[in-house]
């Protein structure tokens, strides 16, 4: 109680190295933000947080922050932003935000939200559960394992997504995208100029939306496929290895077919790509 | 802003849907404020397409300026261009407008809530020579926002430019180059097929994404300050 209506502010100083222990009540959060270098934060079974970071410069700072919601972990720029890799330990049920610009990030054993941005470094997240959101300008975004929503944005990377329950939201424009193992009823997935493969079941009231302007589209739905199924494309062609009847034909670019019951409704559109099913 | 039934709105409004898909869909506008907002546009788009040349209707537009928190008075008379082209609107144009409006009208809000840059220095984006000749796609008033919602956030990444890297920079504009191109090869195919709904769909999805792209890289200009 007193710890939930006290803001304990703690600021730590420490060049070059760093290693904090703070006790985290449930419900705390964990936001770290550092400039360049990298973040890994792994989850562990204690109440506690345990940062550490390390720097070959000597003038490099971290400065942790702990409120009664909240442990924020940053550089201190007092002579301008350094490399600087940061390890923590967490929680597992703690929820993470982790920013960094020019910062490669890993996550993993994290049972909790995660939200992690990065402009120029690569993101890769094993966990996470209810939202996780990934965002990327210039590097690849790998997630594995999530349970919950999973919403990536991703400018120039390649984006892998394996073992995924839950909703699944993807926005590319340039780099592949290579979704495993995917269970979801949900999914809408875009990019302008990357290819697009997709395994997983298609559950029976689900929604699946595959889009590309310039790239391939290979869905392999697994398991019993009922599926209301509608092909879009101007340059491309279509091909399935599942026999199909065709309705509503438009010079072969703009047609739907139903499998099995027809249940799922699947909307697979390349402007100009390959559109490939199989089974 | 978008769910499973924003792309099949204009198939309600003609008719194509089946009669359990659209007792769903008439279920889901009871409780979709921003699916019923789109039906109750297209439908008054609709009654004056017939007439509709390149401009909507002023109280139209006033309406939509509303949304997406542009001015009425802002609107750029289009009599000059009236003479170059006119198009054809079709129906799969006005439903990809109006899922590209719902969109513009969340960038507006994002803009508008969005802390202003360190250093706001308006830097007119330079276009080159009859760039604002209407071209195949949309109905106007969607371009017209677009365009407006385009400029707006370009003249925001401008102001902060400065503070990214430019190795960032370069990624940007390399990435944005290529919706560019996308939205070209779109628009150059629906010329070709201008009732092509899919087309008019990928159109406003394509522009969609140019928009959240600079949104993306205006806040990350704001996260640099």
């Amino acid at each position: 109680m007193l710890f939930a209506t006290t803001v304990l502010v703690a600021a730590l100083w420490a060049p070059q190295a760093t290693d904090t222990t703070l006790p985290a009540v449930r419900g705390t959060r964990l936001a770290v933000n550092n400039f360049s270098g990298r973040i890994t934060v792994t989850g562990w079974t204690r109440n506690e947080v345990q940062i550490r970071s390390t720097s070959e410069d000597d003038e490099a700072e971290l400065r942790v922050e702990s409120s009664s919601g909240e442990i924020r972990v940053s550089q201190r720029m007092r002579n301008g932003p350094t490399d600087m890799d940061v390890t923590i330990n967490a929680p597992a049920w703690m929820a993470v935000s982790l920013q960094g610009t020019e910062t490669d990030i890993v996550v993993s054993g994290i049972a909790a939200p995660i939200k992690a941005q990065s402009v120029s470094g690569d993101i890769t997240v094993s966990g996470g559960a209810d939202n996780v959101s990934l965002n990327s300008v210039d590097g690849d975004v790998r997630a594995e394992g999530t349970r919950g929503t999973l919403d990536i944005q991703a400018v120039d990377g390649d984006v892998s997504v394996r073992d995924l329950t839950g909703a699944l939201t993807i926005q590319g424009v340039d780099g592949d995208l290579r979704l495993e193992s995917i269970t979801s009823s949900a999914v809408r997935v875009s990019s302008v100029d990357g290819d697009v493969a997709f395994d997983g079941p298609f559950s029976a009231s689900g929604s699946y939306s595959f889009k590309t302007h310039d790239g391939d589209l290979t869905i392999r739905p697994a398991g019993t496929v009922n599926a209301t199924v509608s092909v879009s494309t101007w340059n491309g062609e279509f091909e399935s290895s599942i026999p199909v009847t065709i309705t509503g034909s438009q010079e072969g670019k703009r047609f739907s077919f139903t499998l099995g019951t027809g249940s799922a409704r699947v909307e697979l559109e390349s402007f100009d790509g390959q559109i490939r099913l199989v089974h | 802003m978008t769910d499973r039934w924003t792309d099949r709105l204009s198939e309600y409004l003609d008719g194509d849907l089946s009669g359990d898909e659209r007792i769903a869909l008439e279920a889901h506008l009871r409780e979709c404020p921003a699916c019923r907002t789109t039906v109750d546009d297209l439908r008054r788009v609709m009654t004056r397409a017939h007439t509709l040349v390149d401009r909507p209707a002023g109280d139209l537009w006033a309406g939509i300026a509303a949304r997406i928190g542009a001015e009425a008075g802002s609107v750029v008379s289009l009599d000059a261009y009236r003479t170059r082209r006119r198009i054809a609107v079709t129906m799969p144009q006005l439903a990809a407008a109006a899922v590209l409006l719902v969109s513009l009208s969340t960038g507006a809000t994002w803009l508008a809530l969005r802390p202003p840059a360190a250093t706001p220095v308006a830097i007119q984006t330079p276009r080159p020579a009859g760039a604002q000749v209407i071209q195949a796609g949309l109905p106007a008033a969607a371009e017209q926002s677009y365009e407006a919602a385009v400029t707006e956030l370009e003249r925001a990444l401008e102001a902060g430019r400065s503070r990214l890297d430019p190795k960032t920079v370069t990624v940007l504009e390399r990435n944005l180059g290529r919706i560019d191109a996308a939205i070209a090869e779109a628009r150059t195919a629906l010329e070709a097929d201008p009732a092509n709904a899919y087309l008019s769909s990928h159109l406003a999805n394509t522009m969609q994404q140019k928009i959240a792209l600079l949104q993306q890289a205006t806040t990350l200009a704001d996260a640099a300050s």
